[in-house]
């Protein structure tokens, strides 16, 4: 008799199966920050006055656009390094206009306080008007470009103007100039007052008018 | 004529150690392999960087829907061409942020599911929709020759199925084996009560995913 050796067929086992699948699940994160408020005020000490204004209809007063080229206010009060006098050009405030005494006003200037480098917009109301006079401003912002000096002072248009706050990278500046600040910008404003009306002489007339700053 | 007793003796044998002429039974092994464990790592964190104010109702979405193919190992650069990964909307400040990249491993060549949810936030009055900005995840095309890889967009709170890489050799380089990648921007919604200027927030999300 052969004896034939018969193998089990082990490999037809069936295993159980689990109903469990496999999985992984994540707790996550993503971060964000918020940029710091954007905030205008005035500079102590620079108060826009303009002088001059005589008292009859129609009259009006003009004070002379500040550039950095003339009727500068200086890159010191600017904060800026702008190639332009460090100190006040001897015709900043100038002031000249039909029915106006010519003489000299006080531009205002306002100081934007924001996140460094941040993108700016600008806007100052334009033909604010109250007590018969209305105000059409003028002026320039400085607009920084995040490296030593080279600033440049941006002009309003039609009130208007975008403009990019100081980095840490506008501090460093060449000797003379002014002294820029991470996170701020000025503005020099300037502008056209105009009576509708027949005014009082020596009298203080106030015409309120908004400036919006906006990232 | 009595039986032979060694035939008998012999017979007994057998029947006690089980084996016989006729049949044998024997141990012998089978071996069973379990699929790898799924997993999921962080490649790149999300960071929208400083680019909310903190206004209420301020809507900023950061796009994730084109990484660059080397960023999720896709051969596909026609479709993972990396134009505006990261870039961010109009209601952000500033225009990039850095999308998150995450790694999904498991058995190579086989389907996963992945299901990105949203979650209440803690940290401040605001909300994140992880899914938005359009994040993807790779399905690869188990093709050596092909570049068709697809970019499958994620969806909030529902699942969706990609192929994870097969060998080296059935999915290029620069795929990697048993592994796919997908991305998260996401949308940061400012609540009613407005952040605070100037700092850091936390936004989290959760991901599961499954064979």
């Amino acid at each position: 008799m052969n004896n034939k050796l018969k193998a089990m067929a082990a490999g037809l086992i069936v295993l159980p199966i689990s109903l469990n699948s496999f999985a992984a699940d994540a707790a996550l994160t993503g971060a964000f920050k918020t940029i710091k408020d954007v905030t205008i005020t005035q500079v102590a000490g620079h108060e826009m006055v303009i002088n001059g204004l005589q008292m009859s209809a129609t009259n009006s007063c003009t004070v002379t656009t500040p550039t950095t080229g003339a009727n500068w206010p200086g890159d010191t009060v600017m904060l800026a390094s702008t190639g332009g006098t460090a100190l006040p050009s001897s015709n900043y405030g100038a002031t000249s206009g039909a029915g106006c005494s010519t003489g000299t006003s006080v531009p205002g200037i306002f100081e934007i306080d924001g996140a460094a480098g941040a993108s700016v917009d600008i806007a100052v109301q334009n033909n604010a008007s109250a007590g018969g006079i209305t105000f059409v401003p003028a002026g320039c912002a400085i607009d920084y470009d995040g490296n030593a000096d080279g600033d440049l002072c941006t002009a309003l248009t039609a009130g208007a103007a975008t403009i990019t706050l100081a980095a840490v990278g506008d501090q460093t500046v060449s000797a003379g100039n002014g002294q820029p600040v991470a996170g701020k910008s000025r503005l020099v404003l300037a502008g056209t007052v105009t009576t509708a009306i027949g005014l009082s002489a020596a009298t203080a007339y106030v015409v309120p008018f908004d400036i919006t700053v906006t990232y | 004529m009595q039986p032979s007793k060694i035939k008998l003796s012999l017979a007994i044998g057998a029947l006690c150690f089980g084996a016989s002429g006729a049949s044998m039974a024997d141990t012998f092994n089978l071996t069973v392999n379990t699929i790898q464990d799924v997993t999921i790592t962080p490649v790149q964190d999300l960071d929208f960087g400083e680019s909310l104010t903190t206004d209420p109702g301020v809507v900023c979405t950061m796009a994730a829907d084109k990484p660059l193919g080397a960023t999720v190992r896709s051969d596909t650069t026609g479709v993972f061409d990396g134009s505006s990964f990261g870039a961010l909307s109009v209601g952000c400040i500033g225009t990039t942020g850095t999308p998150g990249v995450y790694e999904i491993s498991g058995e190579p060549g086989l389907d996963v599911k992945i299901t990105i949810q949203d979650e209440v936030q803690t940290g401040g009055d605001f909300t994140f929709n992880p899914a938005g900005g359009g994040g993807v995840a790779v399905s690869y095309d188990g093709d050596n020759a092909a570049t068709t890889d697809t970019a499958v967009p994620l969806s909030l709170n529902a699942p969706v199925t990609v192929t994870l890489a097969n060998v080296v050799g059935t999915d290029p380089l620069p795929a990697q084996a048993g592994k796919t990648y997908f991305t998260v921007g996401g949308t940061v919604t400012v609540g009613p009560t407005g952040l605070t200027s100037d700092t850091d927030y936390v936004a989290t999300f959760n991901v599961n995913v499954i064979y």
